[in-house]
């Protein structure tokens, strides 16, 4: 009974949606639109070529946990626009271009970049939202035009690619979300669950935290393209940590996605991982110390997709690095945002029985949501099935409207400021059953002399590894030394490591972290799995490393919010030939002096 | 170091009636987190007095609030919800009284902003007490080993570096005291606001001038949990309300030109009624039209009228910021007043006053009231100038040289620690005039000095002073209304443009005379403990010479296009 009225509410609500939202809120964009193409324009000065505004109208949770108490319990209803406003034309425009020497207004251009809309349908209000935004914007985008013409008389420029390529025009209008969420319900899950972290001696630190976003996307621009993008994330994680007897601190995770809250798994399946997840905790305390290591290793199911999300997923985007006034800014930015893929197209980057392609019209796969589907970028552009890498050779890269060396055209994946994976499918022709593949790593391990090889059953996730309880200022100071050279990459912790002895044994260990991985380290990839493993992730983690506007983000405060776009690879079990282990350093903390609190 | 006030005024009548405060002398019967807390804070604080180093005060506080919001632009609701935040504040001290790890570390800039920013843990939203004990037991864990991390480079630096100017103990015993009072509840109507935010904030939209306006409307009700290891235990609530209402316009040559009118209260009905509060709005449109063409004030040197709350936030930037204790005794302050105890530093017939304790002054409702300070300290009233002459300055529990004692001024922001700050800031005069006569003499005084006019400030942002030894020791006001006064007989003029700016010691021996009628400024001060509720109150001053500058101004033109209004599309029609 009660379970029918519910639906019956969400129904109504979701009609009302429907016709009374998109219309007052995209009738305001477009005319506000039409206006400042016809008339927002300076006297001497031309006025926008392009302008686009896109509208997130969202609502979102954020329920955390700590030491089995819930501490945050959020609830915003918001609408926030982000526009894109070029003058000059596709060839040259105000993009691409970042003047240092005012730094300060380079990050307030970048927060102009996201402005609240009001809540209510208010035709009148949001079009005054949209023109403040524009006028401002349009100024803004007159004086950086002017200032990278001026900075590029000076210099001889090695490519002459266009800023912007068209787009074509499209009517995308997706069937709006409802956003009604029961917090109630969400933050009744996460207290029950985190409870279970109560009175376990050997458990120092636990979070739970769900991550709810439904929203619907706006989108109209100049070219005449409109639409209407559904939107929706549930992201769950459990976090536990501890420490060994000699200090060492052991932690471990589960993430959970689902495309809303009512698709994570029941809660008592998560109660039995829970429990599992503390089992593996305590066993990790006791486990032994492992020593360097270099050789084969079997990255298994979610290892595998984070090895995927930190690895190639940074590598396979046409990332294009804004030109500077100052070459030692244009030294910075290449170092953090050059992509050495874009030079090795139609080159061998992986092995050769490996080939991947995105599929972001691609919304389940064995049942499971691919977060990483969506019907329009950022841009306007409808995002394309791409091959990407053909049996171990480069063929493509995902790119956004800027054009990069090789590819002038957009296969719309441009999402949170700079293009990013969307679902990427991982396939192979060496492929074989899981117990087929230990096989191969001892075979391997064999061959190389080796006592024993690794399997990783666990790698920390990105998003994890940024968050949960550094000190601010040491991750501060850790961005400051930038990101290792372009041509490598740095895997996080393992949280579940394995030895795999040539008699089939397997033994946990811990302290280990990795070394530095060649980006050419996807060549000695040796045999992978059959089976396939689905995994969504966020990609703003890989954005606030790999994109100008994902550190101006990184600056301008998290307040700006906005949603979190995800990514899926849908991965084998891969093992990977030439990987260095090291062992842990760094002086871990004592013990608690104090006992555990007892009931 | 900045500080600055943020944009927040009020003007209205009564205080609020708080809970009856009981006392226990022992457990029974006090709140669940209170018991949680003591119990924890004696385990942990028994079982590290084992170590080499033990800790010899320790304190556990809780601040749970609990916000709801509102805020529209020109009719429409631009956000309405609901927040709640608990933070737990440890505070444990490892050493004696004389010296201990609070120390401060000379030039360690990078450790001072960690200990600041590190200030803050998320604590249990509910009454979960099992919870509660392990995030306790891992924090403290925490806190002690910094501590007496700390405590050996504090040890270290006594015997390298040179020894401090101040030779005060760093930590000073107040009388254990117990004060259990209940949470305050309040739920307020948040639809109801909305109803109201969207009735005021509509009355900006026929002025098409009016670029952006914006009215929000928040009620914030706070309790604070303490046990700290001398025996103190202090349950105490507070609560805020807060209304402000502003709107901007660009003069041509680009000058923003914002205004606001804001309310406070400790409960509804201490607002204004409704057809009040429209008249506000009926004049800050009047006087932004009145702006927008008003001529820009040269660099000027000459006498001015402070209006009183003008001249309340003069008071706490230059004066009051320089009067929180521990500046005296930090090496890398500029200690202005630390010598001048006994002196006269402000004309004979001026007195300051800071009183935490007032809810309301002559009717006007104060937001720099609390029962306890955040070292749960009794807030006292303190005569810091007497008739002109320096005697006191804000402590909290860290001493500074003649000043051993607390008089409950530690105050910060949940979360982090806590240092003397301002509540109440209270301008007495005996030198009061009526306004027409402090206008006489302002007019007289534009004579004598040969300037064809005076200033009269009336309306005031905020304003910022630096007060580090490493900076220019100066500050500046910002002023939003400035009208010259002729002294020809010829009409007020309104103004637009001017900052006033100046050091601190050579404004005061210019303060004239002041007027007679009292007006407050409420507002946000946001200093190194965060940001906290004060305010100021003054009547209006007539300075000998005030000196102004042009304000800093934006290139950017007004917008191109006039603001959008409702007109009926092509494509609407054929819908």
């Amino acid at each position: 009974m009660l379970r029918s009225i519910f639906l019956t509410a969400l129904f109504l609500v979701y009609q009302c949606g429907a016709f009374a939202q998109n219309k007052v809120i995209l009738n305001a964009m477009k005319d506000e639109l039409a206006r400042s193409m016809e008339q927002l324009k300076l006297e001497k000065e031309a006025g926008p070529y392009y302008v686009s505004y896109l509208l997130q109208d969202a609502h979102t949770l954020r329920i955390t946990a700590d030491y089995g108490a819930i501490t945050v319990n959020t609830d915003n209803r918001y609408r926030m626009l982000k526009l894109d406003l070029r003058v000059g034309s596709y060839a040259q425009d105000n993009s691409n271009f970042v003047s240092l020497a005012n730094l300060a207004g380079l990050i307030s251009t970048a927060s102009a970049g996201s402005v609240r809309i009001p809540i209510d349908d208010d035709y009148d209000v949001i079009r005054t939202q949209l023109w403040q935004a524009s006028d401002r914007a349009y100024k803004s985008a007159l004086e950086t035009l002017n200032k990278k013409k001026a900075s590029l008389q000076n210099t001889v420029q090695t490519d002459s690619l266009p800023d912007f390529s068209k787009g074509e025009t499209l009517s995308s209008l997706g069937t709006e979300n409802s956003l009604v969420l029961q917090r109630d319900q969400w933050s009744g899950l996460v207290d029950q669950l985190s409870k279970l972290f109560l009175n376990q001696p050997g458990i120092q630190r636990s979070k739970v935290d769900l991550n709810v976003q439904v929203a619907n996307i706006y989108y109209v621009n100049s070219e005449g393209t409109t639409g209407i993008e559904p939107f929706s994330v549930a992201r769950l994680t459990v976090a536990a940590a501890t420490q060994a007897q000699d200090g060492m601190p052991i932690q471990n995770f589960r993430t959970y996605t689902a495309a809303r809250p009512e698709n994570l798994p029941e809660r008592a399946a998560l109660g039995r991982d829970i429990q599992s997840l503390m089992s593996e905790i305590l066993a990790a305390r006791n486990a032994p110390v492992a020593e360097e290591y270099s050789g084969p290793v079997l990255f298994e199911a979610q290892a595998s997709g984070e090895l995927f999300s930190q690895g190639f997923g940074n590598l396979l985007v046409a990332r294009k690095s804004p030109t500077a006034d100052s070459p030692q800014t244009n030294a910075m930015l290449g170092r953090f945002l050059e992509n050495p893929f874009v030079n090795k197209l139609n080159l061998k980057v992986a092995s050769n029985f490996l080939s991947l392609k995105a599929t972001p019209s691609l919304k389940t796969y064995n049942q499971k949501a691919l977060l990483g589907s969506y019907g329009l970028d950022d841009e306007g552009i409808r995002p394309q099935d791409t091959s990407l890498i053909e049996n171990g050779i480069l063929k493509n890269l995902l790119s956004s409207r800027a054009p990069v060396k090789g590819i002038s055209q957009s296969n719309g994946h441009a999402r949170g400021g700079s293009p990013a994976a969307s679902v990427i499918q991982v396939t192979s022709t060496n492929k074989k059953p899981y117990t087929q593949l230990k096989e191969d790593l001892i075979h391997a391990v064999k061959e190389e002399g080796l006592p024993f090889g690794y399997v990783v059953r666990g790698l920390t996730p990105t998003a994890e590894a940024f968050g949960g309880d550094a000190d601010i200022i040491d991750s501060l100071l850790a961005t400051q030394q930038g990101p290792p050279e372009p041509t490598q990459f740095k895997l996080t912790k393992p949280c579940s490591i394995f030895r795999l002895y040539p008699d089939g044994k397997e033994e946990l260990v811990r302290g280990l972290e990795f070394g530095s991985i060649s980006i050419n380290a996807f060549k000695n990839i040796l045999a992978t799995s059959d089976d396939e493993f689905v995994y969504n992730y966020p990609v703003s983690a890989l954005n606030v490393l790999g994109s100008l506007s994902g550190i101006l983000n990184l600056l301008g405060a998290s307040a700006s919010g906005g949603l979190e776009n995800s990514a899926t690879v849908i991965t084998p079990s891969m093992l990977m030939g030439g990987i260095d282990l090291k062992k842990s350093t760094g002086a871990y903390p004592k013990l608690p002096i104090v006992s555990y609190p007892s009931k | 170091m900045r500080k600055a006030i943020a944009l927040k005024i009020c003007m209205f009548c009564l205080c609020l009636a708080f809970p009856s405060v009981v006392s226990f002398g022992q457990s029974q019967g006090m709140p669940g987190r209170i018991q949680v807390l003591k119990k924890e804070m004696a385990r942990n604080f028994e079982a590290l007095q084992k170590e080499p180093t033990p800790p010899y005060y320790l304190s556990y506080s809780i601040d749970e609030i609990r916000t709801q919001f509102v805020a529209a632009a020109f009719g429409a609701v631009t956000a309405k919800g609901e927040n709640n935040t608990s933070n737990l504040g440890i505070n444990l001290r490892a050493g004696s009284y004389k010296l201990d790890n609070s120390h401060e570390l000379r030039g360690d800039s990078l450790g001072a902003l960690r200990s600041r920013l590190s200030g803050s843990i998320r604590a249990p939203l509910g009454e979960s007490q099992e919870a509660l004990a392990l995030l306790l037991w891992k924090e403290t864990d925490k806190a002690y080993r910094n501590a007496v991390e700390t405590l050996s480079r504090v040890k270290s630096e006594q015997s390298v570096k040179i020894a401090e100017e101040d030779k005060s103990d760093d930590f000073t015993r107040i009388e254990p005291h117990q004060s259990i009072a209940k949470p305050i509840q309040i739920q307020v109507d948040l639809d109801k606001w909305a109803t109201r935010l969207r009735k005021y904030t509509s009355a900006f939209k026929p002025h098409a001038y009016i670029y952006d306006s914006s009215a929000s409307f928040q009620s914030e009700v706070r309790h604070k949990y303490f046990v700290d290891t001398e025996g103190t235990v202090v349950s105490s609530p507070v609560n805020y309300m807060r209304l402000s209402i502003s709107a901007n316009t660009k003069a041509d040559d680009g000058m923003e030109l914002p205004l606001y009118v804001s309310y406070f209260g400790y409960k509804e009905s201490d607002f204004p009624s409704e057809s009040s509060i429209l008249k506000d709005i009926g004049n800050l449109i009047d006087t932004l039209g009145k702006l927008r063409t008003a001529p820009i004030v040269d660099p000027y040197a000459g006498p001015a009228i402070l209006a009183g709350k003008a001249s309340g936030v003069f008071f706490h930037e230059i004066l009051g910021h320089r009067l929180e204790g521990h500046r005296i005794k930090s090496e890398s302050d500029s200690q202005t007043f630390k010598k001048k105890v006994g002196e006269k530093i402000l004309p004979d017939f001026m007195s300051i006053v800071f009183d935490p304790s007032l809810r309301s002054l002559n009717g006007l409702v104060l937001s720099g009231a609390y029962d306890y300070d955040d070292e749960a300290t009794k807030g006292e009233r303190v005569v810091s100038i007497k008739n002109g002459i320096l005697q006191d300055f804000l402590m909290s529990r860290t001493p500074a040289d003649k000043f051993p004692r607390s008089n409950g001024h530690a105050r910060s922001q949940p979360g982090a620690k806590p240092v003397s700050r301002q509540s109440n800031l209270i301008v007495e005069s005996q030198n009061m005039l009526p306004e027409t006569k402090l206008r006489e003499r302002l007019i007289e005084e534009c004579k004598k000095q040969n300037k064809p006019f005076g200033l009269l400030f009336t309306d005031i942002s905020g304003g910022q002073t630096t007060v580090s030894r490493s900076a220019a020791n100066a500050f500046n006001v910002v002023p939003l209304v400035v009208y010259r006064i002729y002294t020809n007989g010829q009409p007020d003029e309104i103004v637009r443009g001017v900052d006033i700016i100046g050091t601190p010691l050579t404004v005061f021996g210019k303060i004239l005379a002041t007027g007679s009628g009292m007006e407050v400024f409420n507002g946000t001060c946001g200093a190194e403990s965060g940001s906290i509720p004060v305010s100021a109150v003054s009547p209006s001053i007539l300075v000998g010479e005030i000196e102004v500058q042009k304000k800093a101004k934006s290139q950017e033109k007004p917008p191109i296009l006039p603001r959008p209004i409702k007109t009926i599309t092509a494509r609407e029609r054929s819908e």
